[in-house]
């Protein structure tokens, strides 16, 4: 199962007001053909995306959805454990494994040696999920169903082949620009999902039910 | 002295400044103790990294925010602060140091408060962080932190 296929179908399955990440250069590169107003590409990650992702999780009520490779994600395992005590509900990473580092030249890495990558996933405290036979099998009628209602946070494991797909489609945004257009869209209130109760604490100040669910919820210590 | 409770409250009422990570450092302990829920948010990291993206996130979501940490741990996000130089995203780096002048590998906005009269400091760097969309630090001299 060919990546890019993966990326295409999986955001087909998700609504226009999802806020998608995309995170390594050669993901960002095939995922540019598919490019909405809502997507982000980080091409130099420095291990910090799913933090990044995390963050926006944190302040608004969309769903964020990161794709990232296994070998970016290794980076910075510590992430996975940040991701489950925040109890983000709104929060999905997207691991595609295809077992190697494969912009460096296919050199491998050590998650593929995991003894159980789901149980070391689920033991930090993330929902996980292999939707890697439902792709295969084209099952997209129940990976939508269950897309659909998924909470966070969750871990969804792919398994990918390599290789890049040779595209001639370039970047038309340049970062700044990109970036804009996505903090444009991240601060839309109108297109939010009701599905998360955001940590709303500077507009419901003076509700403290609110606030202090808000507060639980994003692991805080106050 | 640096009083903690006037600090924050310098930081996230007059400059709206919000979300706050990072990790545990013992010379910021009076700012721990002080933080005060009703008007900031803050997260613990597992590590430095973490925190920078969470509080850059925090900000593409709206938040301006900042980074607590202890200096000694610069070098562990010099390289990363990259990101935030590509996508310009400010906020603020609280340091704490021993040293009599620190900084960052990049030259950022910077200002070392060692008194009670920080707030035009504090000013300066924040707005010239938004202005120019890049980080600005504030250390925090060592011994000079009360709570």
């Amino acid at each position: 199962m060919k990546r890019y296929s993966v990326i295409k179908n999986f955001t087909g399955l998700l609504k226009d007001n999802d806020i998608v990440i995309f995170s390594g250069r050669d993901m960002c590169m095939e995922a540019y053909q598919y490019d909405k107003p809502g997507y982000f590409y980080i091409n130099d990650t420095f291990g910090i995306s799913v933090s990044f992702a995390l963050g926006i999780a944190l302040s608004t009520d969309k769903r964020v959805f990161i794709f990232v490779g296994e070998g970016d994600l290794l980076r910075e395992l510590a992430v996975l454990g940040q991701v489950a005590v925040s109890k983000c509900k709104n929060m999905f990473i997207i691991i595609l494994d295809n077992g190697v580092y494969q912009s460096s030249g296919n050199q491998p890495n050590i998650f593929s040696s995991f003894m159980s990558k789901k149980g070391f996933i689920y033991n930090l405290g993330c929902f996980v999920h292999d939707f890697t036979t439902h792709f295969k099998n084209k099952y997209f009628t129940e990976i939508q169903s269950a897309v659909d209602r998924i909470r966070g946070p969750m871990i969804i494991l792919m398994d990918v082949d390599k290789g890049v797909k040779k595209t001639t489609s370039n970047y038309k945004l340049t970062a700044i620009k990109q970036k804009n257009r996505f903090m444009k869209f991240v601060r839309n209130k109108e297109l939010g999902t009701d599905l998360f109760t955001p940590p709303s604490f500077i507009t419901t100040l003076k509700d403290e039910k609110i606030r202090s669910i808000s507060m639980k919820n994003s692991g805080g210590i106050n | 002295m640096v009083k903690a409770k006037k600090f924050w409250n310098c930081l996230c009422e007059e400059l709206d400044y919000r979300f706050f990570s990072g990790v545990a450092c013992a010379g910021l302990s009076p700012l721990y103790k002080k933080m005060n829920k009703d008007i900031m948010h803050y997260v613990p990291a597992a590590n430095e990294r973490i925190a920078l993206g969470l509080v850059s996130g925090a900000y593409i979501g709206g938040f301006k925010g900042g980074l607590l940490m202890d200096m000694k741990f610069k070098h562990d996000i010099s390289t990363l602060l990259n990101f935030n130089l590509i996508y310009k995203i400010p906020f603020i780096i609280i340091g704490y140091s021993e040293l009599k002048k620190d900084k960052l590998i990049y030259d950022f906005p910077t200002t070392v408060i060692v008194d009670d009269n920080f707030e035009d400091d504090i000013k300066k760097v924040t707005l010239e962080s938004e202005s120019k969309n890049i980080p600005g630090l504030i250390v925090i001299k060592d011994k000079e932190m009360a709570v």
